[in-house]
C-alpha cells in the first residue's frame, strides 16, 4: 500500500479529485503496480543508453510561413465558454 | 465478408447499387450497434453525401479512387470533422473536432464512404473494451465475452460484417489484440509510417493507426491509402510503398521465419500453441525455414510499456482541463473546475493510469522508475534489431488465451495488463506487427497469429500473411 497522504498528493499534483472509495482501491493498485515492475531492477542497463527516438531522423524543420488557418469562430466552438475572442475562465490572479 | 478489392470492383462495375447497398448497410449498422454496443455513432448523413458524391462521378465517368465506394468504420479517437470524437470519454462527449485527421482526408480522397465511429476503451487505455462511458462492447462470436481492445469497435465493425476495413490505433497492441479475439486481421503499422495528425494522443512514442480487415489484402489496401509522410506530424517518416499484392502472389519459400522461445513458454493455451505448430508445419511443407530465436528480455516488456505508457499518458492528458473544449464541470475557482473537470470527466481506468504515470515521472523517482524503464526499451529495441540480422521475421501468438469472459478481470488492473504480454514489445521497438486469424478453439472463438518484422517491412507481413491466411482456410 502507498500512503493515504502520498495518494492525496499525486492526485493533487495530477489535479484529479477522488473519491473516498477510489482512494483506498488506487492504494492498492498503485503499490501493486509499482511491486511489478520492479522487477526492472534486475535488467543490468549500466552503460546503456537510453532510447533514441523511435525514428532517427533528427530534428524537422520548416519553413516559418504564413497559411490559412481555422477561422476563430471554429476554433472556438467547443470552448465551454467564451466571450468575444477569448476562452472565459475563473479569476486566476486573486486581487 | 468479402474481399474489400471485390467488393470495389462491383460497386465500381455498377453491378452492385450505392443507393440500395449503403440504405441496407445503414440499418444494419443500427442493428450491430444495439447488439455488439460496437458504434459510438453512425454518420449516416456523411456517408449520404458521400454515395451521391460517387453516383455523381460514376455517372459524369471520373476517375476513381482505390476505396471507390467501399465502407469503412474508425475508432472514436481519430477526429472526423463536424462528428462528435468522444474517445468514448465522458469529457469529450460534446467535443464535435473543427478537422480531418490526415487518415481520414486520404480515405476520402480514395472514395471511401465513412459509415460509423467506432466504440472503443476510453482514451485507448484498455485490452477488452470494458472501459468505455458507452458500455462495454461485446463479441459476436460469443456476446458473454470481450471483443479485446482498445479498438474493439473497429474489430467487431469487420467481424459482424459491416464493413471489410475499419480503423483502429494501437499503443500495445489495441488494433493486433481485439483483431485475434474477433477473427480479423489487423496490422500495427511501423513507428512513424501513418500520421497521427488528428489521433487523440494517448502514449505519443507507441501510439500508431493501424488497419483492421476482413483479409490480409484488403488490410494491405487500406495500409497503402493511410502511409506516407504529412507535414502535420514531424514524426511521420518518408516511406516506399511496395507493390504489396505482388508481394502477396509469392510463397514463403525461403524465408526464414523466427520463433522467438519467450513468446511460447507457459502462460500460453494449449489450444492456441497446438494450433500454431501445425500453422509452422504447413509452411515448413511450403518451404518456409523456421530458426529458433531469443529476445531475453521479453519478460520486462510489461513493466516497461506500463511506466513509458502512463507517463506520457499522464502528460498528454492534462489538456484536459476544462478550459478549451470538452467537459467543463461546476466549479468555485480555478482550481476546482481542473480538479471537478477531471474528476467528473475520467472513467477509473484512466484516472489509474495518470495517477502511476504522475508517480513515475515525479521528484525522486523518475530515474528508477522512467529512465530505467527507457533503458530497458532500448535493450529490447536492440535485440529486436539483432534478431532481424537472422531471420525475415517473427512468428508468434498475438495473445495467451483466447477471449476472455466480461468482467473476468476488470477488477485487477495487473491481470488485465498481462494480457498484452506478446504485444507490447513491437510497439517499445517500434516494429510493425500484424495478427492473422488461424482458426478457432474447442469453444469456437479465434485464435490468432502474430507476425512481427523490422522497420517499415510491413511488405514481408503482407507475404507471410497471406499465405497463413490461405494455409488456415
Amino acid at each position: 500500500m502507498i500512503s493515504r497522504e502520498e495518494l492525496l498528493k499525486l492526485a493533487a499534483l495530477a489535479r484529479l479529485r477522488l473519491d473516498e472509495s477510489e482512494i483506498g482501491q488506487f492504494q492498492h493498485d498503485i503499490a501493486e503496480m509499482l511491486e511489478y515492475v520492479k522487477t526492472l531492477e534486475q535488467v543490468d542497463t549500466s552503460g546503456i543508453e537510453p532510447l533514441s527516438p523511435a525514428l532517427d531522423s533528427g530534428n524537422v524543420l520548416r519553413e516559418d510561413l504564413v497559411k490559412p488557418s481555422l477561422p476563430v469562430d471554429e476554433a472556438l466552438k467547443n470552448a465551454p465558454e467564451r466571450v468575444d475572442n477569448y476562452l472565459k475562465v475563473p479569476k486566476v490572479v486573486d486581487n | 465478408m468479402e474481399s474489400a478489392l471485390e467488393l470495389r470492383r462491383r460497386i465500381a462495375a455498377g453491378e452492385i447499387s450505392l443507393d440500395s447497398y449503403y440504405e441496407a448497410l445503414l440499418s444494419e449498422c443500427e442493428s450491430a450497434k444495439a447488439r455488439f454496443n460496437c458504434l459510438t455513432a453512425i454518420t449516416n448523413q456523411l456517408a449520404m453525401a458521400t454515395v451521391e458524391r460517387l453516383k455523381t462521378n460514376m455517372k459524369n465517368d471520373r476517375p476513381k479512387g482505390r476505396l471507390f465506394g467501399l465502407p469503412v468504420v474508425v475508432k472514436d479517437n481519430i477526429c472526423l470533422r463536424d462528428y462528435p470524437t468522444t474517445c468514448a470519454s465522458k469529457i469529450l462527449e460534446n467535443f464535435v473536432p473543427p478537422y480531418d485527421a490526415t487518415v481520414i482526408g486520404r480515405l476520402i480522397a480514395e472514395d471511401a464512404v465513412i459509415i460509423a465511429k467506432a466504440n472503443m476503451d476510453e482514451f485507448a487505455m484498455g485490452s477488452s473494451n470494458e472501459n468505455s462511458a458507452f458500455g462495454p462492447v461485446l463479441n459476436p462470436h460469443d456476446i458473454t465475452r470481450i471483443p479485446g481492445g482498445s479498438s474493439g469497435g473497429s474489430a467487431v465493425a469487420v467481424a459482424a460484417g459491416l464493413t471489410p476495413m475499419a480503423l483502429g490505433s494501437d499503443t500495445g497492441g489495441s488494433v493486433r489484440q481485439p483483431a485475434a479475439h474477433c477473427g480479423v486481421v489487423g496490422l500495427k503499422p511501423t513507428y512513424g509510417a501513418v500520421s497521427r495528425y488528428g489521433l487523440v494522443a494517448y502514449a505519443s512514442s507507441l501510439d500508431q493507426i493501424g488497419p483492421l480487415a476482413c483479409d490480409v489484402e484488403s488490410a494491405a489496401l487500406l495500409y497503402s491509402v493511410i502511409a506516407g509522410h504529412d507535414e502535420r506530424d514531424s514524426t511521420s517518416a518518408e516511406i516506399s510503398i511496395c507493390d504489396y499484392p505482388a508481394e502477396m502472389q509469392k510463397s514463403v519459400k525461403g524465408l526464414r521465419i523466427g520463433l522467438p522461445r519467450e513468446y511460447f513458454g507457459d502462460g500460453l493455451d494449449g489450444e492456441i500453441r497446438t494450433s500454431i505448430e501445425a500453422m509452422i508445419a504447413q509452411m515448413k511443407f511450403e518451404g518456409a525455414e523456421f530458426v529458433d530465436v531469443s529476445l531475453p528480455h521479453t519478460e520486462y516488456a510489461i513493466a516497461t510499456y506500463y511506466i513509458i505508457a502512463d507517463a506520457e499518458a499522464s502528460s498528454n492528458l492534462a489538456r484536459y482541463d476544462g478550459v478549451k473544449y470538452g467537459l467543463r464541470a461546476k466549479n468555485d475557482d480555478l482550481l476546482s473546475m481542473y480538479t471537478n473537470t477531471r474528476h467528473e470527466g475520467f472513467g477509473a481506468e484512466v484516472k489509474r493510469r495518470i495517477m502511476l504515470g504522475t508517480y513515475v515521472l515525479s521528484a525522486g523517482y523518475y530515474d528508477a522508475y522512467y529512465q530505467k524503464a527507457m533503458n530497458v526499451r532500448s535493450i529490447l529495441k536492440r535485440e529486436f534489431a539483432d534478431v532481424y540480422k537472422v531471420v525475415d521475421v517473427l512468428l508468434t501468438p498475438t495473445t495467451p488465451t483466447t477471449a476472455f469472459k466480461i468482467g473476468e478481470k476488470s477488477n485487477d488492473p495487473l491481470e488485465m495488463y498481462l494480457s498484452d504480454i506478446y504485444t507490447v514489445s513491437a510497439n517499445l521497438a517500434g516494429v510493425p506487427a500484424m495478427s492473422v486469424p488461424i482458426g478457432r478453439d474447442g469453444k469456437n472463438l479465434p485464435i490468432g497469429l502474430q507476425l512481427t518484422a523490422k522497420h517499415f517491412d510491413e511488405a514481408v507481413l503482407f507475404r507471410v500473411g497471406k499465405a497463413v491466411e490461405r494455409l488456415a482456410k
